[in-house]
């Protein structure tokens, strides 16, 4: 489907909000996906789902929170899709690419916790990125993510249990 | 346990994104551009890649290099593949020249469960916990089980010893002399008795050091952390020996006031104060590594100034927020500590930084834990090094960049292992190359999600309640290959025995409407109510309070006339009412949680039901019991059974994950509607479940649903109706409203009926009732198998029917036996049923 892109004060409103979103967005899909690469395709994305339901969007006050949920959703939907251990497909620029430095990888490899972080099911994670990578509270996760309170608590407390868990088994630190 | 109250975890946690953050690159505005400027934009494109601007770099092609990531990957692929390959030892073994001589090659596996020593006690969720201890010492193996504190030896690894007469401890460290340990003690303490007078009493924990110089006798060291303080981390160089304390968590008083303590000890037994700076001893968050150049601290140094946020709570003080500084202080013999001045901007793997004393240490090293080999460090996610000095990242980068699932760690000091799920293992010496380790032997069935642990001659797997050895083979390639089970199917959540299923009930016959009667204004309805339920013994109504209000209760035996529990008797500015038992339940959230449990609808009393948080989940009762549907752990539903108060856990078959959105019941036939994630794709697809006894559940048949899962669904007596709507992009449902009927929540089928895009639909398990404003008029029709729509009149007085939209936005109308009540912001109004005859 083709998008029809008016011009005018529609589309230019939508890129001014759209523009003071892009950093945090970038970054949320950057920790998630721990690829720069791949999180500028997110983001991407993420700007054509807003624009397709842009007309949809009543209140622009509520953009920040409503464009949040766009790019957590399509974060979350690339990280099912590649749930589990990913394949990287072997060629010359592949190659290259695993040695590459990324900014994304390197911040979540300071800590053990970082990496941690990956091995959760990508709904722990999304909750996980949110509450301490974006200081949302859990009011504020619930009603980006369009899913219970009480989920969100749920998914936090067994996200956090797991990452302590793995951490006392590291050893890392005696409680 | 309130896990967001681990501020070592959720400190750790908020630092990966404190350092400053990447910015977008300049291609995500020009694309943002391109949609300003009406460029041709297509949306497919754009999922499957489109318009990335972004060029990659390109990099000289490197042949060895690239034959090492085929390596690797090659593995990797056969590893995740269907089918697991083991491969059976030693007689096909070919021998091969390895890279070192002593480098492990194999594992020869051989379950050694029932040689007395004990695996893990706690298998929840596929891990094990931190209830083994293990340490090489010497040429044997020691372990230590936290959970009884009992200490056991091997010198095979097969066979394991209990060390009678060892101290209960809790912790192991060895160093060249020594294995040290350490325990918990009772402490003298003073507290108030019963009548409030401060008496002597043995109350508080102390953490107390041993020290063995053959592992069989144990002497007390001089170490004893204070009562009310923990060890935090403890780490050797050579016999030198340096002890992390502080307060023992943050359960108790002001955090930003803890005080670090640290003592060292060069041979175990006698331990000195060390000499710290002050900020050193007033950090928080701290802990100690060493590296083969000295030990390092790192720790948050208190300062309302600083960027490094903590927030959290404790029964002492309530909430608190605590800002400060990540700082490291380093020292070369554990005693004199100085300032780590290395530049903050370095960091990440490889990166050096100079510090006062002359050596260097990567930054990353304050997150880091290092595994020593015989060839150098290890730290994971950074590198390795061969002085402690200089860190370098692996040259087998695959390893690192390839694995994404969560690999542990182990050394015996010369071996660094580290295990994925499988398990698959990868080993180095330490010189930055990892080499996949082969798994043989007699197990025909390894279970993967364990833990490993390298131990003198091969390496400790724990893993679904048992325990085996792999004997490590060095310079051999294993030839033939055995099948082994597939990936076992994750545990399902169980809070109890074998659920009873709930009984089936026959229906009690409801009576058919033809329409209704006159409409008349209620003088003490439930006015603006967003739930009504029916239970046992009547209705009651609820509405959902502004950000920090309250609640609002009603309660009516008839539908008609209704009476306001007093406003403030419950918690909480949002609930959810369910009938269970002969009881009704409300349960709060969002400015206080709670439940409540009413037998009149007019006296409530708070309790608690146990089990999982229930919160805002989708939820339904009756006088079977109650149905909560959960997302987490995955694809799960559990029933509170009445009488007997258990919860039960169920998963929800093909439900991989799952968002429950609503649950409806009619008669004893329950059925949830949600979305799933399809395992193949990733994409949502429309989901829902049925159960006729809350204990096993069926998949129902969804096709042609224009939307990406189902919102909400509401039951009558002879069928179900749910609602799905075009578009369910970003987590906003929007477009027209697709209505599905089902008699009994298996099959679903779209629904053509007068009722539009903004229409409400509610149902009592009998009726279900839709409603519209057309027109500024209100129209409503029921229905009790979702099919057949009879047009509710409200009797001939159009005055009261005149302007709705006036009355409030979004009038809302519930079926209360034979009548309906309807609710807007402004009034609450009845009208009894004509009843077919």
């Amino acid at each position: 489907m083709a998008l029809a892109l008016p011009a005018g004060k529609g589309a230019v409103a939508f890129v001014q909000l759209v523009k003071t979103e892009i950093p945090v967005a970038y970054r949320l899909a950057g920790y998630l996906l721990r690829d720069e690469g791949e999180a500028e395709d997110a983001t991407q994305e993420a700007i054509a789902r807003a624009w397709e339901s842009w007309s949809k969007l009543r209140d622009q006050d509520r953009f920040a929170a409503w464009f949040g949920r766009i790019v957590a959703n399509v974060c979350q939907d690339r990280l099912r899709k590649r749930r589990g251990i990913r394949i990287v497909e072997i060629n010359d620029e592949t190659a290259g690419d695993l040695h590459a430095r990324d900014a994304f990888r390197d911040a979540l490899a300071r800590d053990e916790v970082g990496r941690l972080v990956q091995a959760l099911p990508p709904d722990q994670q999304v909750v996980v990125a949110l509450r301490f990578w974006r200081d949302l509270s859990l009011e504020e996760i619930s009603d980006r993510l369009d899913v219970p309170l009480g989920t969100v608590k749920s998914r936090l407390h067994y996200a956090l249990r797991s990452l302590r868990k793995e951490l006392d088994r590291q050893g890392k630190v005696s409680r | 346990m309130n896990y967001e109250e681990d501020l070592d975890l959720t400190t750790r946690l908020r630092r990966i994104s404190a350092e400053p953050e990447p910015d977008a690159p300049s291609t995500v505005y020009v694309f943002l551009d391109r949609v300003a400027a009406g460029g041709p934009v297509e949306a497919g494109d754009v999922r499957r890649g489109f318009p990335r601007l972004s060029v990659r770099r390109s990099r000289p092609r490197s042949f060895a290099r690239l034959a090492a990531v085929m390596g690797v990957a090659a593995v990797l692929v056969l590893a995740l593949s269907g089918t697991l390959l083991l491969t059976i030892a030693h007689p096909s073994a070919v021998t091969t020249s390895p890279r070192y001589p002593d480098l492990w090659s194999a594992l020869e596996w051989q379950d050694i469960t029932a040689t007395g020593f004990p695996p893990a006690n706690d298998q929840s969720g596929g891990t094990s916990t931190a209830d083994l201890r293990i340490v090489t010492w010497r040429g044997a193996a020691y372990a230590n089980k936290v959970s009884d504190g009992s200490l056991w030896s091997s010198t095979d690894g097969v066979s394991w010893q209990k060390i009678a007469g060892a101290p209960a401890l809790d912790n192991l460290l060895a160093t060249p002399d020594m294995l040290l340990g350490q325990s918990i003690a009772e402490a003298p303490c003073q507290l108030p008795d019963s009548a409030g007078v401060v008496r002597p009493s043995t109350c508080q924990l102390s953490s107390v050091g041993w020290y063995s110089s053959d592992g069989l006798t144990w002497n007390r060291s001089s170490l004893e952390i204070p009562a009310g303080d923990a060890i935090s981390s403890w780490a050797a160089i050579g016999s030198t020996v340096v002890v992390l304390a502080g307060a023992s968590d943050y359960g108790m008083g002001d955090p930003a006031k803890q005080t670090s303590l640290a003592y060292v000890s060069t041979g175990g037994s006698i331990w000195h104060a060390s000499t710290m700076p002050d900020d050193m001893v007033g950090a928080i968050n701290c802990y100690v590594v060493s590296t083969r150049a000295g030990f390092v601290v790192s720790g948050i140094v208190v300062d309302p100034a600083g960027p490094v946020q903590i927030s959290g709570s404790n029964i002492s003080i309530g909430s608190f927020e605590i800002h400060g500084y990540q700082r490291s202080w380093v020292s070369s013999d554990g005693l004199n500590w100085s300032v780590y001045q290395g530049s903050a901007e370095v960091s990440g793997a490889g990166a050096i930084a100079a510090i006062p004393s002359g050596m260097t240490v990567p930054l990353s090293l304050e997150l880091s834990t290092v595994y020593v080999g015989s060839r150098g460090d290890v730290m994971p996610g950074i590198g390795h090094s061969t002085d402690g000095t200089h860190w370098l990242q692996d040259s087998d980068g695959p390893f690192n960049a390839l694995i994404t699932g969560q690999a542990s760690f182990s050394s015996n000091g010369s071996q660094v292992v580290a295990c994925g799920d499988g398990p698959s293992c990868y080993v180095t010496l330490g010189d930055g190359r990892w080499q996949a380790l082969q798994n043989g032997g007699t197990v025909s069935n390894l279970p993967r999600q364990g833990q490993g642990w390298a131990i003198q001659g091969g390496l400790l797997w724990d893993a679904g309640g048992r325990l085996y050895f792999g004997r490590a083979l060095t310079g051999v390639t294993l030839q033939q290959t055995i099948k082994v089970a597939p990936a076992p199917t994750p545990t399902p959540f169980t809070e109890g025995p074998t659920p009873p299923p709930l009984p089936a009930v026959s229906l009690t016959p409801v009576s058919e409407w033809s329409g209704t009667g006159n409409l008349v204004k209620l003088p003490a309805g439930p006015i603006g109510a967003d739930q009504v339920v029916a239970w046992a013994h009547g209705y009651v109504a609820l509405k959902n309070g502004p950000s920090g209000g309250h609640i609002q209760v009603w309660s009516s035996k008839d539908g008609s006339a209704w009476a306001a529990v007093p406003q403030g008797a419950f918690t909480g500015s949002t609930g959810q009412l369910t009938a269970i038992g002969d009881s009704v339940m409300l349960a709060t959230w969002n400015d206080g949680n709670g439940i409540w449990f009413s037998s009149n609808g007019v006296d409530w009393a708070r309790t608690t039901i146990g089990g999982p948080p229930i919160g805002d989940l989708p939820m339904a009762g009756s006088g079977l019991g109650m149905v909560a549907a959960m997302d987490e752990p995955e694809g799960q539903v559990m029933y509170l059974a009445s009488p007997d108060g258990q919860w039960y856990g169920m998963s929800l078959p093909g439900a991989v994950i799952q968002t429950s959105k609503s649950i409806a019941l009619s008669g004893s036939r329950w059925v949830l509607v949600g979305k799933m994630s399809n395992p193949k794709t990733g994409d949502w697809v429309p989901a829902s479940w049925s159960s006729s006894d809350a204990a096993n559940w069926k998949e129902a048949t969804v096709t042609g649903a224009d939307g990406q899962g189902f919102l909400s669904i509401v039951a009558g007596r002879d069928g179900f109706v749910t609602v799905s709507k075009a578009t369910d992009s970003g987590g906003t449902a929007s477009g027209p409203a697709t209505l599905w009927s089902s008699p009994d929540g298996s099959t679903w089928t779209k629904l053509t009926t007068p009722l539009g895009a903004d229409a409400t639909l509610t149902g009592d398990g009998n009726h279900v009732i839709g409603c519209q404003v057309d027109s500024g008029r209100l129209a409503c029709w029921s229905s009790i198998d979702g099919q057949t729509w009879t047009v509710l009149t409200f009797g001939t007085d159009a005055a009261t029917l005149a302007d709705w939209t006036a009355l409030g936005a979004n009038p809302r109308a519930f079926a209360v036996g034979d009548g309906v009540l309807i609710v807007t912001a402004d009034g609450a109004w009845y009208a009894p049923a004509v009843v077919q005859k």
